[in-house]
């Protein structure tokens, strides 16, 4: 049994119909049950054009990182309906994303045709009935479901019957347009339910004039050119990929002919090709884009066969280099191949190796990881170094809906675990080494702006996860309005850096006698320092300070939590019931826990 | 060089989703499943861009079978 990604790579994906038969095929085998699902989405689209096409070429695009999206295509022009209707199948399909698509033409077409029909005081009112008829669709989603919704903003004409003069009216037929744009944006600017696609930049990119072919428009409604539908698809996919926690996470990088031009081993330092002239702005420029990623919470890592000491003195003395020592999370100089030093390096900084895109001119390396890592993106570099910046732009696989306080410094907090495992070289047993980071554990009740962080934690957390329950931000927020539980976080700082928002437990404190522990997890980033226990004992101090008898604790075995089975008998937890993959555990309040006296401990 | 019929050929299975040899001059929206309203129009927009050519929409409508592709394209100086 194939996944879809597999599927993917056996197939050719060119044109839009390539796209189009893979999109076919790919549902025949999900009918026929012969395709392997590890991860799904349910996609509602709404739409005042034809759509047709759109549904096939998404799911062959989703394929690519390897999800299969469920997708509901209401029929074109129905979305009013769909909308107000709360028996509509939109609501009953339960979609996950809502794509609304409602285009400039369909909802203003005599105001299209003739635009100086309307007085400056007309357009003006146009722009504020606008604004209401899009918001008043979105609130009646908003209001039906949590699903996230993305809403097309118009299409600004290139046209205009007034010619080079519209500039010159007092309120413009263009104006006004650019001004509902205007308008939408700045109304979900803080919402992180609407996302605004930018549609008029996308038919920018294409060409407002390649965009709509007037036959297929008069014979069908088609207002994007069947051709382009793959880049709208892909654009479509920029949200699918972090609402499917399909966001990678780091980019590992070769150095000769990547990062500079020539081979360091070969030409030294002076002769590489590397500043501000024709061959090297290539990848000086190349540097500071990934540089601008990496300040944005993207992990870089070298992968490189050369002599480290060559290198290195590239990175450090070169005075064109951007990406300096401490921009990398890790680093693999040395002439092992590159797939034991991916594995090496995810091991390293944490991560999974379908966290991580790999950049490197070498098509035979590139080759020997596509087909022995996978689950590793393979970016393929062109040969001409002068179109690296380009492709590099090109990738959008990096998408987050919103850039957590964590995303931003989690390169600070890579380069403190550095530092940590120096630490752990020169000090000699565990304890001591915990001593010597003077751990502080910050414990908080959740308030509303952790939720996405809270949500992005249940998703996230494999390995420290005792009943690996996944929560969206929807759920979270009902939780934290609901007396009957409680989630209580974590933040560990250490002499070297704050963690971040670590570790939570959500209890349900119904029955006043027995809580239970419903989630329990910590962050990879913090296992190992038992700031675990400081959270439990925080549960089971509040627990008897409430005249709370029994805490009750389980264990939900998943692929990948082996390492916290066990977590309960470790910590005084007796067991009650259960099998070796579900049990529960009971800790008797009578009792006395204790944590390590060297962490400290703040309540806010 | 591949010849405008194997092109011809090739482009129409892909859009169908059948097989070339399956094709014939009568191969028709009647005795074809995926030659529905859509990939018909599909299949307009990959002629018009393989062959070069700008159909009207006259003849977009006088398409009945594959006969009449190829004599929409011959009409337009294409030797098949």
């Amino acid at each position: 049994m194939d996944t879809p990604v597999e599927v993917f790579n056996q197939s050719s994906s060119e044109s839009f119909t390539d796209y189009l038969s893979l999109g076919k095929k790919l549902a025949i085998l999900n009918n026929q049950n012969k395709l392997q699902i590890d991860s799904s989405i349910k996609i509602a689209i709404l739409s005042s054009s034809s759509m047709n096409g759109v549904s096939d070429v998404l799911v062959a695009q989703c394929s690519s990182f390897n999800v299969f999206p469920e997708i509901y295509t209401a029929e074109y022009g129905q979305y009013a309906q769909e909308i107000l209707n709360s028996q509509s199948h939109l609501y009953s399909f339960n979609p996950d994303l809502i794509i609304v698509n409602i285009d400039f033409k369909a909802i203003a077409e005599s105001y299209e045709l003739l635009p100086y029909q309307k007085t400056t005081e007309e357009r003006k009112s146009w722009l504020s009935e606008t604004i209401i008829f899009f918001e008043s669709f979105i609130n009646e989603i908003t209001f039906k479901t949590s699903a996230k919704v993305l809403l097309h903003n118009l299409a600004v004409p290139i046209y205009s019957p007034i010619g080079i003069i519209e500039s010159k009216e007092t309120y413009g037929f263009l104006e006004s347009i650019e001004d509902v744009n205007r308008g939408l944006r700045d109304k979900y600017k803080l919402s992180n339910q609407v996302f605004i696609y930018d549609f008029n930049a996308f038919c920018s990119k294409i060409g407002k004039t390649n965009i709509l072919d007037y036959k297929m428009y008069y014979l069908a409604d088609i207002k994007v050119k069947t051709q382009f539908i793959p880049n709208l698809c892909s654009d479509y996919s920029k949200y699918i990929q972090p609402l499917t926690f399909k966001t990678k996470k780091c980019i590992v990088l070769d150095l000769d002919n990547t990062l500079w031009g020539g081979i360091v081993g070969e030409v030294g330092l002076e002769g590489v090709n590397l500043g501000p002239t024709p061959e090297g702005r290539s990848f000086l420029e190349f540097q500071k884009k990934l540089l601008a990623l990496h300040n944005r919470g993207i992990i870089l890592a070298i992968n490189s066969k050369n002599n480290e000491e060559d290198a290195m003195n590239v990175i450090k003395n070169h005075p064109y280099m951007a990406l300096r020592e401490d921009c990398f999370a890790a680093t693999r100089i040395n002439w092992e191949d590159k797939v034991s030093n991916l594995k090496s390096l995810a091991e390293e900084i944490n991560i999974g190796l379908d966290s991580i895109v790999f950049f490197d001119d070498d098509q035979m390396n590139r080759d020997m990881v596509k087909t022995l890592l996978p689950e590793v993106i393979v970016v393929d570099l062109p040969k001409d170094f002068s179109q690296y910046v380009s492709t590099l732009e090109d990738l959008s696989c990096f998408e987050t809906l919103s850039l957590s306080h964590e995303d931003v410094q989690r390169n600070e907090m890579y380069q403190a675990e550095k530092n940590r495992n120096n630490l752990l070289k020169n000090t000699t047993t565990l304890s001591d080494y915990l001593q010597t980071l003077n751990l502080i554990v910050y414990i908080e009740e959740v308030a509303t702006n952790m939720i996405p962080r809270i949500a992005q934690l249940t998703q996230k957390t494999n390995q420290f996860n005792l009943t690996t329950k996944r929560l969206t931000e929807e759920k979270i927020q009902k939780i934290v309005n609901d007396d009957n539980f409680r989630i209580i976080s974590i933040r560990v700082i250490d002499k070297f850096g704050d963690n971040g928002l670590t570790g939570l437990t959500i209890i349900n404190i119904k029955d006043s006698t027995s809580w239970q522990i419903e989630t329990f997890l910590l962050s990879c980033r913090v296992i190992g320092r038992k700031a675990e226990e400081v959270l439990l004992s925080y549960v089971i101090n509040d627990a008897k300070a409430n005249n709370v008898k029994f805490v009750f604790g389980y264990f939900f075995e998943s692929k990948k939590n082996s390492l916290v089975r066990d977590f309960y008998p470790n910590n005084g937890f007796k067991k009650i019931d259960g099998t070796e993959q579900r049990s529960t555990w009971r800790f008797d309040t009578k009792k006395t826990y204790l944590f390590p006296s060297y962490i400290k401990y703040k309540v806010l | 060089m591949i010849s405008n019929n194997q092109k011809l050929m090739t482009l129409i299975s892909s859009v169908l989703n059948i097989d070339e040899n399956s094709i014939n001059n009568e191969t028709s929206p009647e005795n074809t499943e995926s030659w529905d309203s859509f990939n018909a129009l599909v299949m307009v927009s990959e002629l018009e861009s393989q062959f070069e050519v700008q159909f009207s929409i006259e003849e977009v409508y006088s398409v009945t079978c594959v006969k009449d592709i190829k004599d929409a394209l011959i009409k337009y100086g294409i030797v098949l």
